[in-house]
């Protein structure tokens, strides 16, 4: 039992942290507010990429990223030439999330200005408003492709999760459909896949017949994993990080794998001797995103304007296989670059087609926790 | 003057605000947030939430992996460190100073070094697939549950050890032990008779302690296991991080909280059980022998 006297300094020390807690979070909450002015809805540029409706960006610019080698080749070809020519700092976090972005919206107190997220964040940030509009006239003088400038964000890059194996594993050419995916007798050996629903069941979705080419998007989620039922046993490992595919091949635990078509590139100029298809891949765009009410609405729109500039984006293509919309980029690219877009019209030829995300944003949390359940069986 | 010395008697406790105020605002405050997340279902008040944890797929599936494999893992750990302990106890200073400074040494060492570290041991050009193709046989470690385990064990070894090592230093009187083997116990004998009485608070805590802290594995499953082997913590990863759904990640980690909380729970209700127990016995002891 304890004395009386240590019970009623018990009861003091409680009232006053509660007090004093209390007093401290609301103190966080409110110290917080949307600073540097917010974007008008439309922006007129001018030769000075640090110039924008005659303003010029200063302060902090606060990027995330994917962090790793994407951030350093992101430096050195965006942010570090940007910081040294308009003369502002930037602030790098990674990995880039949604969870966090709306946590900060809703906490009102938001510290990122740029991100890169999917296609299906594009209608779920729209939706809750966490996009900033960009404003009319931001890329006016560079030649974009068309539907790469939305208006809640601008293509970052499409990508697919395309196949690829080394080419001497199949010396007389390797699968080129999702049906040689599944055909495991024509292309034995050991499939190392994506642990995430989109690609899965998508290629099941083509291996089943479905064409995304001539019928709307949509994914029968109990016939695509009785598909891949049939390809469970083949498949080695369900990866997690985008590097252990392709290690996966250089250490023979994989034969075929499943990945990000910008790693063909990177390790093919590692010197990689690999094949790849995008005929059992459907393609996905991810996009840039200003954050609403982040530090530095000025300075990110400059920064955005900048980056998907033809120059900026060749350099970035170079370096990793993607690129945004701005069309004359590719003037600037090197062959092979140019060859690993998933724009590049050949492989979109070559593709089952295009993601429609907004099916996803109907769908998502069913399908995802289903493939979950499956996968995890 | 009544007033100067009372507050000269709370003024001890008045020390303990700093670190209460860290408890109350770092720890129970957002645990409240959370917990009315979990209790929010499309803007109403609602137990939705939960009855998904419960009913739906994969979220049973997950915890029932996770506490099977925390339980393997705890198993596994005990078996490996009680020799380790007993050892260190029976030849005591400068080995067990050198024997808990050999566990420790792996402690620092980061858990993400760790992990890939096995990722290279485990994995197909390893050593152990390596070893295993040279004799024909087919060893595949990586992405499986054996493989998964040893990183485990490895990464939970020291949670283990040290404590059990510290109180088998502390609590084993060997001279029973001398005393048991004089009067002609056999070797097996002497472990369960003597030697695990001894030790079993001890080994009780860390067993405890190791299950715990095991129940909250994220890294290791998630690259070195394959999807049958996933922990819960990964779960609550995909709700927050893929599928943005804070509520249903707040509803799984308070279901994993509580999971805890009852593992404590019947751990200290135990420990109560037989110190009274003990208790009663000793005094019966005392009455028969003033009998």
């Amino acid at each position: 039992m304890l004395k009386k006297s240590s019970r009623r300094s018990a009861a003091l020390i409680g009232f006053v942290s509660v007090v004093a807690a209390a007093i401290a979070v609301a103190g966080i909450a409110t110290a917080a507010g949307p600073a540097g002015g917010s974007l008008p809805s439309s922006v007129t540029v001018s030769k000075d990429p640090c110039v924008l409706s005659g303003k010029k960006v200063s302060g902090t610019i606060s990027v995330v990223t994917s962090g790793g080698p994407i951030e350093e080749i992101m430096k050195k070809v965006y942010f570090d030439p940007f910081a040294k020519k308009c003369g502002v700092k930037f602030k790098y976090s990674s990995p880039q999330s949604l969870a966090k972005v709306q946590a900060m919206v809703r906490a009102k107190r938001v510290t990122w200005d740029l991100t890169d997220q999917s296609s299906t964040d594009y209608w779920i940030g729209a939706k809750a408003g966490l996009w900033q509009p960009l404003p009319k006239g931001l890329f006016k003088g560079i030649r974009m492709a068309p539907g790469s400038v939305a208006k809640y964000g601008a293509w970052a890059g499409p990508y697919a999760y395309i196949f690829t194996w080394k080419q001497s594993s199949f010396p007389n050419g390797g699968p080129k459909t999702a049906a040689d995916i599944f055909d495991t007798t024509k292309y034995p050996g050991a499939r190392c896949l994506a642990r995430s629903a989109a690609p899965a069941l998508e290629l099941a979705m083509l291996a089943n017949g479905y064409d995304f080419r001539r019928k709307p998007y949509t994914i029968d989620i109990d016939a695509a994993l009785a598909k891949l039922d049939q390809l469970k046993p083949s498949v080695k490992m369900w990866w997690t990080s985008g590097n252990q595919p392709i290690d996966g091949l250089r250490s023979g635990e994989c034969v075929i794998s499943q990945v990000f078509n910008g790693r063909v590139f990177g390790a093919t100029n590692d010197g990689d001797k690999l094949g790849f298809t995008y005929g059992a891949s459907l393609i996905d765009v991810s996009w840039y995103y200003l954050i609403k009410g982040g530090p530095n609405p000025w300075g990110s729109a400059a920064l955005l304007r900048f980056i998907l500039s033809p120059q900026q984006q060749a350099r970035y293509a170079n370096a990793f296989g993607y690129a945004g919309g701005a069309l004359d980029a590719t003037k600037y690219m090197t062959p092979a670059a140019k060859a690993s877009l998933a724009s590049n019209p050949k492989n979109i030829a070559a593709s089952g087609g295009f993601v429609d995300s907004r099916w996803w944003l109907a769908n998502r949390d069913r399908a995802e926790r289903a493939f979950e359940a499956w996968v995890q069986k | 003057m009544a007033v100067s010395k009372r507050l000269r008697r709370n003024a001890g406790a008045l020390l303990a605000v700093p670190a209460v105020l860290l408890v109350v605002a770092v720890i129970l405050i957002p645990m409240g947030m959370v917990a009315k997340d979990a209790l929010r279902s499309d803007g109403t008040w609602s137990l939705d939430n939960f009855r998904a944890v419960f009913t739906e797929p994969p979220y049973s599936q997950v915890f029932r992996n996770t506490i099977e494999m925390s339980l393997e893992i705890t198993i596994l750990c005990l078996a490996l460190a009680l020799p380790v302990a007993l050892a260190a106890s029976r030849r005591g200073g400068r080995f067990a100073a050198v024997v808990i400074l050999l566990i420790a040494t792996s402690f620092w060492v980061s858990l993400l070094v760790r992990t890939y570290g096995w990722f290279i041991v485990l994995g197909h050009s390893g050593p152990i697939a390596r070893a295993g193709r040279a004799l024909g046989v087919d060893i595949e470690l990586l992405y499986t549950r054996p493989g998964t385990l040893i990183a485990m064990v490895n990464v939970m070894l020291p949670i283990t050890c040290l404590p059990l090592i510290g109180f088998a230093l502390r609590a084993i009187d060997w001279t029973l032990v001398d005393a048991a083997e004089a009067l002609g116990a056999r070797r097996l004998r002497v472990l369960f008779r003597v030697l695990l009485p001894q030790l079993y608070p001890g080994l009780l805590a860390s067993a405890v302690l190791t299950f715990i802290v095991s129940l909250g594995f994220f890294v290791t499953p998630q690259l070195i296991g394959s999807p049958r082997d996933t922990m819960i913590a990964q779960t609550i990863y995909l709700e927050l991080n893929e599928l943005y759904d804070t509520p249903r990640a707040s509803a799984v980690s308070l279901t994993l909280l509580a999971l805890i909380v009852v593992v404590a729970a019947v751990y200290f209700a135990v420990v109560v059980l037989v110190r009274r127990r003990a208790r009663r016995f000793e005094r019966e002891l005392t009455r028969e022998a003033f009998a």
